[in-house]
């Protein structure tokens, strides 16, 4: 009987273009979490897939409680005992969350095989109980929030009987309290004997749950470590493959006067963002810190004229700003990088060169109609340039780029109009951690040119880290400014958690 | 080897129905008389002048991810509407008999501004009160319809002036039908449209991502409104020319013509699913369904099953489509 | 410690496809929500579960009907049948 449940050996897998995967290799212990690491790109979701039947490997051994095995697929991966909580779920809202939890395995009775409700939904009883979920399993799987969502995806790879389980970005939409819900349920599953991989970025969680860490990295396996043994730093050395010595940027801006000014801006929603009054130096960077439910993303919306406001003004350097729809906050000079790009950032089907001009095309013009393509191939060259954006051409579509290299196309297209006042909703959402250094430096930068600029963002270290001073909202309200110096993340969670 | 194996799949997949028209062009060309020739071809050119303009002012509505269901009613009113205003004056049946005699390109004119109007309530309807597309040009389907049967008292309109009907008969250099010269100027400025202005950008954007093109700054009211309004005003041209190529009008004119037009762009790549779309693909798309009709009536094949089967390639053209869009994903 | 995000949009990222040009890299998005479908996206969407080879086989039908609809049409009208 071998020491591993599971091993993954010299595991090659390549797709036109890129070699994802190279020799890599993984051994699960059972009883324990195992952590898989890495950044965006390094194979860690391709070799799950390749565990989980989704993707064939080009070359390598799987070797299964000793025996070596292919698995075909999916179910046949299901039947052996894996089961795996994908990153992006694919839920049925439409349906029943028994039936979701069943999907494609509900039980039959009889001879036609029909599908036997009652008792689809006792064993879904049972299976949420197991995780601690108190959902009515007759209910609409659409009823529930997203981070409930998330936990039933759990419950359902959990309730398979699963062997090895594998955890790809489980917490991505869970709130504290329900992270703490689930790593219960993986100290539940480590005691019995279960081997689990736990695929995240964060590095406390890792930290915090995992019994031993593999690190990967462009494709490779760089190695594996107890996680008692590792740091935050040590992780991101290894995976970066080079010393980070420093996540942020030196800021080399000076704050000036005040020159943006809301008051008592309020949204006709009454259960969203009331009251809200701050200001915005000139070259200073606002963060904007909260939970979930602070209405942060809400309020910027609201100033930027995505969202009504009942009453409230805006002031740019005294003068007040009418603002009712995205363009006339553009007029005005300011500039907003939405939290969701692909909902509301990129226009994916379009070139990069559409993407950074769509904004500002009027200053492309010949005789005032034609638009000058070689101005614009111009600024699209001069941006790519600036902001180190990775992309074999101008025409190549946005989609195809990186998350890094879409945010910074983005922040082209805004830099294209020269604004005053900059929002920035969760910047470096899904960027990984060298990309995410460069947008931090090209914040910087802009702070530096004197611009205001306002960054919503959930990441504690990311907000002490970046700004100069920091609002925190609580329920639609702004419970504080903390100066930046005196920031620590007890004082901001004590202002964040204020009304809870 | 692998690769090029794949590449074969792909191109045959997106190109299907191209394949299969030209497999059967050259059936017909080899098994009957007179299809390679330059009074077929010059046939072809007229069959399509109309029908592409009519598409390029769909496809507007396409790109924007909408669709726009009133199209040949439209272009079946404004073929009745020339039609009364082009009458012979010493014609009988004469409807409007106390109209002067007007010029056509005045006639092209007022048609084109009227159903521009047409074309911009459907743009307010879908832009400002938000009625999906498909609802609101179905509405305006109809409402069209009825306009038409009532102006035209359900009456066909015939007896039209000579200098109407040599827009639709004339020829130069006797092969080009002077319907072509318009479909080639139309065709011109749809490229510049799409391609060398600010509304052609904005039209691609919202067809892209609608909600990113707004966070952008871009007037998706405007926008949206222009492209239905030049959309009725290039059905108001093809209703026109189509009047003038039959030498009659009546309620029947333009009936199901968007169908075909938009299947027309489908096959030329303009993806239902918006954002995509070139004027040359347009060009493609108006062709190969004309070679197709021309192909299976030369091949005398039943009128009937011509019908049927012109419909089973629009639901090819749409299924290649979907295809396409599920296999991104 | 990280805060976390409005719980409002589930987390996805599309799985890195084989694609031609350089696939699309993976992203683990921190909490990131996935693309809300827009009402608007034609109803394309709702054979999002139909597998690529059923709808291969039906526009194989479509086509091997449509060259059947030609042949007995071109019967019909030369009064063959």
């Amino acid at each position: 009987m071998s020491e591993y449940r599971l091993e993954m050996r010299d595991v090659v897998k390549s797709f036109p273009g890129v070699k994802a995967l190279d020799h890599a290799q993984l051994k699960l212990k059972p009883g324990t979490v195992h952590a898989l690491m890495g950044e965006n790109g390094a194979g860690k979701s391709t070799l799950m897939k390749c565990m989980f039947g989704i993707y064939h490997m080009d070359e390598g051994e799987l070797i299964y409680e000793g025996e070596k095995i292919t698995i075909n697929g999916p179910m046949d991966a299901l039947n052996r005992g894996i089961a795996m909580v994908h990153q992006e779920l694919q839920p049925i809202p439409e349906r029943s969350i028994g039936e979701n939890i069943f999907v494609g395995r509900y039980p039959t009775k009889g001879p036609l095989k029909l599908i036997d409700h009652d008792k689809m939904y006792a064993d879904a009883a049972k299976v949420l109980q197991e995780v601690h979920l108190n959902f009515d399993p007759h209910a609409r799987l659409g009823s529930l929030s997203v981070s409930q969502m998330q936990l039933v995806e759990i419950a359902k790879a959990v309730s398979a009987d699963c062997r090895v389980l594998i955890l790809d970005e489980p917490t991505s939409s869970l709130t504290a309290a329900e992270v703490e819900a689930l790593f219960t349920i993986v100290n539940e599953l480590r005691e019995k004997g279960v081997a689990i991989v736990y695929i995240s970025h964060k590095m406390d969680e890792i930290l915090r749950i995992s019994d031993e860490v593999t690190i990967m990295r462009d494709g490779q396996y760089i190695g594996t470590w107890p996680a008692k043994e590792l740091t935050t730093d040590l992780i991101i050395t290894r995976m970066v493959g080079r010393e980070l010595t420093n996540l942020y940027p030196p800021r080399e801006n000076k704050p000036g006067e005040v020159v943006f000014e809301v008051k008592d801006f309020t949204s006709i929603n009454p259960r969203s963002f009331r009251n809200v009054s701050f200001n915005v130096r000139r070259g200073e960077i606002l963060g904007v810190a909260g939970l979930v439910g602070a209405q942060r993303t809400e309020l910027m919306e609201g100033l930027f004229g995505l969202r009504n406001h009942t009453k409230g003004t805006i002031t740019y350097e005294g003068k007040e700003l009418k603002i009712n729809q995205p363009r006339d906050a553009i007029n005005h000079g300011i500039a907003m990088l939405t939290e969701d790009r692909r909902a509301t950032g990129i226009l994916g089907v379009l070139s990069i060169a559409d993407n950074v001009s769509i904004a500002s095309l009027n200053k492309y013009l010949i005789g005032g109609m034609v638009l000058n393509d070689k101005k614009i191939e111009e600024l699209v060259q001069e941006n790519v340039a600036k902001l180190s954006i990775k992309t074999p051409s101008s025409k190549t579509l946005i989609q195809s780029l990186s998350g890094g290299n879409q945010q910074k196309v983005l922040i082209s297209r805004w830099l294209a109009n020269d604004p005053d006042v900059f929002i920035l909703d969760e910047p470096t959402r899904g960027i990984d951690v060298g990309a995410k250094y460069e947008i931090y430096c090209i914040i910087a930068d802009l702070a530096k040119q004197g611009k205001s600029v306002i960054m919503i963002s959930s990441e504690m270290g990311e907000l002490i880290g970046m700004s100069d001073r920091i609002m925190v909202m609580c329920d639609g309200r702004v419970t504080g400014i903390v100066e930046g110096k005196d920031a620590t993340q007890e004082n901001i969670m004590a202002l964040a958690a204020q009304f809870e | 080897m692998k690769a090029k194996k794949i590449d074969i799949k792909k191109f045959v997949s997106n190109n299907a129905i191209i394949i299969l028209v030209f497999i059967l062009m050259m059936i017909t060309g080899f098994s009957t008389k007179n299809f390679f020739s330059a009074d077929n071809f010059k046939n072809l050119l007229a069959n399509m002048s109309p029908r592409f303009i009519l598409a390029c002012g769909v496809s507007g509505c396409l790109i924007t991810k909408g669709t726009d269901l009133s199209a040949g009613r439209q272009a079946g009113l404004a073929a009745c509407l020339s039609a009364m205003m082009l009458q012979k004056l010493d014609y009988s049946a004469r409807v409007l008999t106390w109209l002067p005699s007007i010029p056509w390109p005045v006639v092209l004119l007022i048609v084109m501004v009227i159903m521009g109007c047409i074309g911009a309530i459907n743009g307010c309807v879908i832009a400002f009160l938000k009625v999906p597309p498909f609802i609101a040009t179905l509405g305006m389907q109809t409402i069209v319809y009825g306009a038409c049967q009532i102006i035209t008292n359900n009456q066909p309109l015939g007896g039209f002036e000579d200098s109407y009907l040599v827009v639709g008969r004339g020829v130069i250099l006797s092969i080009i039908p002077y319907l072509a010269i318009f479909a080639v100027i139309i065709g011109l400025y749809f490229w510049f449209l799409y391609n060398k202005t600010r509304h052609g950008k904005y039209m691609y954007a919202i067809g892209g991502n609608e909600n990113a093109a707004q966070v952008a700054g871009v007037n998706v009211v405007a926008t949206l409104i222009r492209i239905y309004l030049l959309a009725g005003m290039m059905y108001g041209m093809a209703g026109f020319l189509i009047g003038t190529k039959a030498g009659g009008a009546s309620t029947a004119t333009g009936f199901g013509y968007e169908l075909e037009a938009i299947a027309a762009c489908t096959i030329g790549g303009v993806s239902a699913n918006g954002g995509v779309g070139k004027v040359s693909g347009i060009l493609i798309g108006v062709l190969v369904f004309e070679v197709l009709k021309i192909c299976l009536q030369f091949l005398g094949v039943d009128p009937a099953y011509t019908f049927i089967a012109q419909g089973v390639v629009i639901i090819v053209a749409v299924a290649l489509d979907l295809r396409k869009y599920l296999a991104k994903k | 410690m990280s805060m976390d995000e409005k719980d409002t949009r589930p987390s996805p990222e599309e799985p890195m496809p084989p694609s031609a040009e350089s696939p699309e890299p993976q992203e683990s998005p921190d909490e990131a929500p996935p693309r809300p479908k827009r009402p608007i996206e034609r109803f394309y969407d709702k054979f999002e579960g139909v597998p690529l080879k059923a709808l291969d086989i039906f526009i194989g039908i479509l086509i091997a009907a449509f060259i059947i609809l030609v042949v007995l049409g071109y019967l019909k009208g030369h009064e063959i049948i």
